[in-house]
């Protein structure tokens, strides 16, 4: 299995807990350990280094400022 | 009988042998001259006879479900992601040439242990398959079928599930409840319940036009480790669907 298919098990697992009892999904957490839900936590994760980011640069203008 | 020894007989009947007859439904038949009008007549009555039984008959249409149904989650316009089914259905008609018939609709009744879901033919679809990837592409929205008389058409037919009428529903007696949404059946849904069964029973029934008499055709899904597998992480399977008289 590929890594979009064990993604997407992986999602379904997250709501039909009976999935992770599965050989499928215990050979995709031997074969890719954990799989973050991919594209709400990447769109996430991007979100939050863009806020991180966006931080820095006020706490810098503020500090010039000063 | 004149006698040939008279000089005013008949001079056609001179020589000629007695005419031999037989009666056969209280006609008198002349066993030589009769027999081509006979023949005639034979066929006529026969031919008459196989037009009105055809005509009796009518139409003899014959409903064949999927041998492979293809099981597939698709996000609807409202953002919900519905399980639903697809498969190759095929009608034939047994009756003469002429004795046409109309396919009205097909709807797929899908059997999860003792719950029923019913889905109705939403388009007729192409399917292709890239890798790990199908893909159903609406060919047409799925319309009346003609299926002519001794003739057979067959369609890859996507169903999906509809709202049901509670209206109708209210106004019988000691109704219960009625949830309109009850068909849609969601992704996660449909997978908690599938994965607690042996298998699924589909049954497709047609409806025709001027007539009363349905179609039907039932077929059992086995639940197969495959399927636990391949369904979750592809989002759709195409798996055997065995007639239910067979299996």
């Amino acid at each position: 299995m590929s890594l979009s298919q064990c993604r997407n098990l992986e999602r379904h697992a997250q709501k039909v807990p009976t999935l992770k009892e599965g050989a499928a999904y215990q050979y995709c957490m031997g074969k890719f350990g954990d799989l973050p839900d991919s594209a709400e936590h990447g769109v996430v994760a991007t979100d939050a280094a863009a806020k991180s980011k966006r931080s820095d640069v006020e706490d810098a203008t503020a500090k010039k400022k000063k | 009988m004149s006698d040939p020894a008279e000089p005013n007989a008949d001079p056609r009947t001179v020589d000629a042998p007695p005419e031999k007859w037989f009666r056969f439904l209280g006609l008198v038949v002349i066993r030589k001259t009769d027999l081509l009008a006979g023949a005639a007549f034979f066929i006529a009555v026969s031919t008459s006879i196989l037009q009105l039984t055809s005509f009796l008959r009518g139409a003899e249409v014959a409903l064949f479900h999927p041998d492979t149904v293809y099981v597939f989650f698709d996000k609807n316009a409202s953002g919900f992601t519905s399980a639903r089914i697809a498969g190759q259905i095929s009608f034939t008609n047994g009756g003469d040439i002429g004795r046409n018939a109309i396919i009205r609709s097909v709807t797929v009744f899908i059997k999860i242990d003792k719950e029923v879901f019913r889905q109705e033919w939403f388009s007729f679809a192409t399917l292709t398959r890239i890798d790990t990837q199908l893909q159903i592409v609406p060919k047409e929205p799925a319309h009346p079928v003609v299926v002519s008389g001794g003739s057979a058409d067959s369609r890859m037919i996507a169903f999906a599930p509809r709202k049901r009428d509670c209206v109708a529903e209210i106004s019988k007696p000691a109704a219960v409840p009625c949830d309109a949404d009850a068909d849609y059946i969601s992704d996660d849904l449909f997978l908690g319940k599938v994965l607690q069964v042996e298998f699924l029973e589909l049954t497709f029934v047609a409806t025709q036009f001027d007539s009363r008499k349905s179609l039907e055709s039932t077929c059992i899904v086995p639940i197969t480790t495959t399927f636990r597998t391949v369904l979750p992480a592809n989002d759709w399977i195409a798996s055997s669907c065995v007639s239910k008289s067979s299996s």
